[in-house]
């Protein structure tokens, strides 16, 4: 087509390709209202317009533009707002650029664009190809603007084939000049041609190379940038095309993990410290207080017995020195307790665990004990059989954190109470339980009796004088032999404090070093069960998550208030709140603290979800079960990638898969089973389904049963090398998506599967 | 008959200020926590309340800002004994609730001194360090 000779010409011919454009929204079979259409490979694009879903403005609407109008560039994801500019066919002989601003593109398999979607004004900027002057007049023959981000696999591909694709136009020209050559044309000229082809080639894929690979260097740059200024690198980088660039890109890709690790220890360092700091107050205050209480009783009876001793008789004279001397016991107590505390805190001191049965140590406790209750009047029973299965156990630490149980049993004991010591074993533990009929112990305090300095000293909970430290000091020795210890109390009516240690088989000598694994993040544990929450709280500590307790609505909801947890995981039937308040107040708090909940029930009662709840966990809960539970719960909680369930089998190199996927961010769930593969995904928010499909491809038995299992919605993933990539584009359909794997590719296979997990499925196409 | 209110929970405390303060036209009453206070006073209107801070039930400061609301006890002369140690809060209960602060521990003479000083009018020594 000729240039236009006048702008009425101009104005002409676009009116007739609005026309036209009208035209082709009304035949269109579906009455224009469709949102795609598919093309082929190579089919060149056409503009449609279609005013109920624009709005009056032009929508030019592609797929599979890989061979289109949208050529080289539709290897980038465009993200909205971006304005691009395309050539689109017309009619013949002509073409059309249409500008506009991207409203959404989508990413098909393997990361591959494969539609955009653009809005483009009316009157649509008509630019006939044969028309460059308008189009350098308006100056708008900038092609697009630099995408945001960019898809790694692609780039590669898409190199290749438009390689592929000028070689096999370069030999075509080579050919056609040779067919217009003249007939004394030699063969040397002939094979002048193809070399000159064949360097036209090579220099095609040079320059194309060279593109993309200072893409990728552009992008390595800008990362390091961003690295340096000290905010991590959260975009992906593109992939190189030469190993060096690609290993630098790698090294770079560790060297923000690793940057990304130490900002995470350093903040979770700094925020320990500052709490160390504010136990430090607390200690000190608390110190201070428990120091100058008996130390007021010595200094007034002292001098007092100084200044007034000729007016006090003996027996007032005596009384005072007595009292001076109990207060100097009391202070000496503190004075050992801290000692204790400090001493079972540092962890570079080894204790001596040996096989140890019990009832001897239990017996010799109760021996010293049994002085000191009978000159209160209170009765000291013991309960315990002739021999204990052996536990490993430090015998004097045990002694005294039994010490610690008793002297609190019979210091909150009236005269003519009981004082109860039993020991039984029971499966594979050995439970110690010492119960008085005091006045018991509020709900409210369960846990934070065992805390360190409880802000309050332990008179305001029983009105008796106390140092505060023995129940921590008991837990600390508990805790160190792997065990765990509660209180269960009525008030008015006693007191129990139990111990469990592991017995028999279950000697963990994993116990002594509990602070191997450091794992960031805070859990609250709520039950009404004293015994349900120490034993969940104890897993957990063991994993290095830090636990908070409470038995009550009101409990949880103040420790919410104090310390934030990233994970509550509670019962709902709780003693002083319905289920409803408690889940609604949780939902409600800003952050949301992620919510697994706890339940006996068969089935879970749709209100209870509706309360967003995250994830249920059915009692009995077991110790895998909860820390793979809490995990999905942090790694959710902090943001992490998506969660997928790998179902090993058919030779999966599930670890190797395992460490990619995580290498990207995603939070991996290994299980050979199909129907614990279903349960998983009923159980957890996971995101997608990585099944390997073997030699059979779309004929395996195990992809019809694993989408039995995991119902509609979750996306699987069907590992295969019997496909080529189109045979999986064009099997993958819905939820279900077919991924070629290629050996010894395992880190680009856990990168795209980690795109595709994160992607809206894809939108149905007509 | 003057009569002086001991609020502690510790029983040697109670006990050897009962001894320091007795003395005749004194009558000394015990309570073990603010609200065993609060209900003794309203009874027997003390001339003279020692508080500890720190007790069971109801803390030292509760019970002083509930007796200062009611008329009645606008004016009575209070101690308080604590062994908080912090600055803040002993300056704050002095200038809100007119109260004496006692850091414990406390020497025996100068607070017998004081409640002289307090009930009788006593003049209270040059020398008088706490």
């Amino acid at each position: 087509m000729s240039e236009y000779a006048s702008e009425t010409e101009q104005a002409e011919a676009i009116q007739n390709l609005l026309d036209k454009g009208r035209t082709n929204g009304r035949e269109d079979p579906y009455g224009g209202k469709r949102r795609w259409r598919r093309y082929r490979l190579g089919t060149p694009l056409e503009v449609s317009f279609d005013p109920q879903v624009c709005g009056g403005s032009w929508r030019v609407i592609t797929h599979n533009v890989s061979g289109g109008g949208l050529g080289f560039w539709s290897s980038h994801a465009f993200t909205r707002g971006d304005r691009i500019f395309v050539r689109e066919y017309a009619e013949s002989g002509s073409a059309v650029w249409l500008t506009g601003q991207v409203s959404y593109s989508v990413l098909g398999l393997n990361g591959y664009l494969t539609g955009v979607a653009f809005e483009c004004p009316a009157a649509p900027d008509f630019l006939g190809s044969s028309m460059p002057t308008v189009a350098h007049r308006t100056g708008r023959q900038k092609r697009v603007q630099r995408p945001s981000c960019c898809l790694p696999l692609s780039m590669r591909m898409y190199a290749g084939l438009l390689c592929a694709g000028s070689g096999v136009l370069a030999v075509g020209t080579a050919f056609l000049l040779a067919g217009y050559a003249p007939a004394g044309l030699g063969a040397g000229r002939l094979m002048f041609l193809q070399i000159a082809a064949s360097l036209a080639v090579g220099f095609t894929a040079g320059v194309l190379g060279v593109a993309v690979e200072a893409r990728a260097i552009r992008a390595i740059r800008e990362a390091i940038d961003r690295l340096s200024a000290g905010t991590p690198c959260t975009t992906r980088l593109p992939a190189a095309v030469t190993t060096d660039v690609a290993r630098i890109r790698r090294s770079l890709l560790d060297l923000g993990v690793r940057w990304a690790e130490y900002a995470e220890a350093e903040r979770s360092q700094r925020q320990k410290l500052e709490e160390i700091n504010q136990i430090k107050t607390n200690v000190l205050s608390v110190v201070s207080h428990d120091l100058r209480t008996p130390l007021t009783s010595i200094q007034l009876y002292s001098e007092m017995l100084s200044e007034d001793i000729e007016n006090l008789s003996p027996d007032e004279q005596r009384a005072f020195l007595n009292t001076i001397s109990e207060e100097c016991l009391r202070l000496t107590r503190l004075v050992s307790d801290l000692i204790e505390v400090q001493r079972s805190e540092s962890q570079n001191v080894e204790w001596a665990m040996e096989p140890t049965d019990l009832a001897e140590t239990v017996r010799s406790v109760a021996r010293t004990f049994a002085p000191i209750a009978s000159q209160q009047q209170v009765e000291l029973t013991v309960e315990c059989p002739e021999t204990l299965p052996p536990v490993a156990a430090n015998v004097d630490k045990i002694t005294q954190a039994l010490s610690n149980l008793l002297s609190n049993a019979l210091k909150h004991s009236e005269p003519d109470g009981t004082v109860r010591l039993a020991v039984e074993a029971g499966g594979d533990e050995v439970r110690l339980s010492v119960a008085d009929n005091g006045p018991g112990i509020p709900r409210d305090k369960w846990d934070v009796i065992f805390d360190r300095f409880s802000q309050l000293p332990s008179a305001n909970l029983h009105g008796v004088r106390g140092v505060g430290l023995g129940l921590y000091i008991v837990r600390n020795i508990v805790e160190r032999h792997g065990g765990c210890v509660w209180v269960d109390s009525a008030l008015g009516k006693g007191s129990e404090f139990t111990i469990v240690l592991p017995a028999g088989e279950q000697i963990r000598a994993a116990a002594l070093s509990t602070d191997n694994l450091e794992r960031a993040g805070r859990v609250l544990v709520c039950d009404a069960d004293p015994s349900t929450v120490a034993r969940l709280s104890q897993a957990l500590r063991e994993q290095g998550f830090e636990v908070r307790q409470a038995h009550s609505g009101s409990r949880l909801l103040d420790h919410l208030n104090e310390s934030s947890p990233d994970v509550v995981i509670t019962d709902v039937a709780l003693p002083d709140m319905q289920a409803d308040e408690l889940l609604q107040r949780l939902a409600e708090r800003k952050p949301c603290p992620f919510r697994l909940v706890l339940h006996s029930m068969t089935d879970v009662d749709d209100e209870l979800r509706a309360f967003g709840v995250d994830v249920f966990l059915e009692r009995p809960v077991t110790r895998d079960e909860l820390i793979r539970a809490t995990c999905v719960a942090m790694h959710k909680q902090a943001g992490g990638g998506p969660v997928m369930v790998l179902l090993s089998g058919y030779g999966m190199d599930v670890d190797l898969l395992s460490r990619c996927l995580a290498g990207e961010g995603c939070m991996p769930l290994v299980t050979s089973n199909v129907s614990e593969a279903g349960a998983f995904c009923h159980a957890y928010p996971v995101d997608g389904v990585v099944v390997q499909t073997g030699p059979e491809g779309v004929y395996s038995k195990v992809i019809p049963a694993l989408r039995e299992e995991v119902g509609p919605g979750t996306r699987v993933c069907a590992l295969t090398d019997a496909l080529s990539d189109w045979e999986c584009q064009k099997h993958s359909k819905g939820d279900l998506v077919y991924v070629r794997q290629v050996s010894g590719r395992t880190e680009a296979l856990a990168e795209s599967l980690a795109a595709l997990c994160v992607q809206a499925p894809m939108e149905p196409v007509t | 008959m003057k009569k002086i209110l001991i609020c502690d929970d510790e029983p040697h405390i109670v006990e050897g200020l009962r001894y320091l303060l007795k003395g005749s036209g004194r009558i000394i009453e015990i309570a073990t926590n603010g609200q065993e206070a609060l209900s003794l006073a309203r009874k027997d209107r003390p001339d003279l309340l020692i508080i500890d801070l720190m007790m069971p039930v109801l803390g030292g400061l509760e019970t002083i800002a509930m007796l200062r609301e009611q008329q009645a006890f606008k004016k009575m002369p209070i101690i308080i004994l604590t062994a908080k140690g912090c600055e803040q809060d002993n300056a704050a209960a002095e200038q809100l609730w007119g109260a004496t602060v006692v850091a414990k521990p406390f020497r025996p003479g100068p607070l017998r001194a004081l409640v002289s000083h307090l009930l009788e009018g006593v003049p209270l020594p040059a020398t008088s360090s706490i």
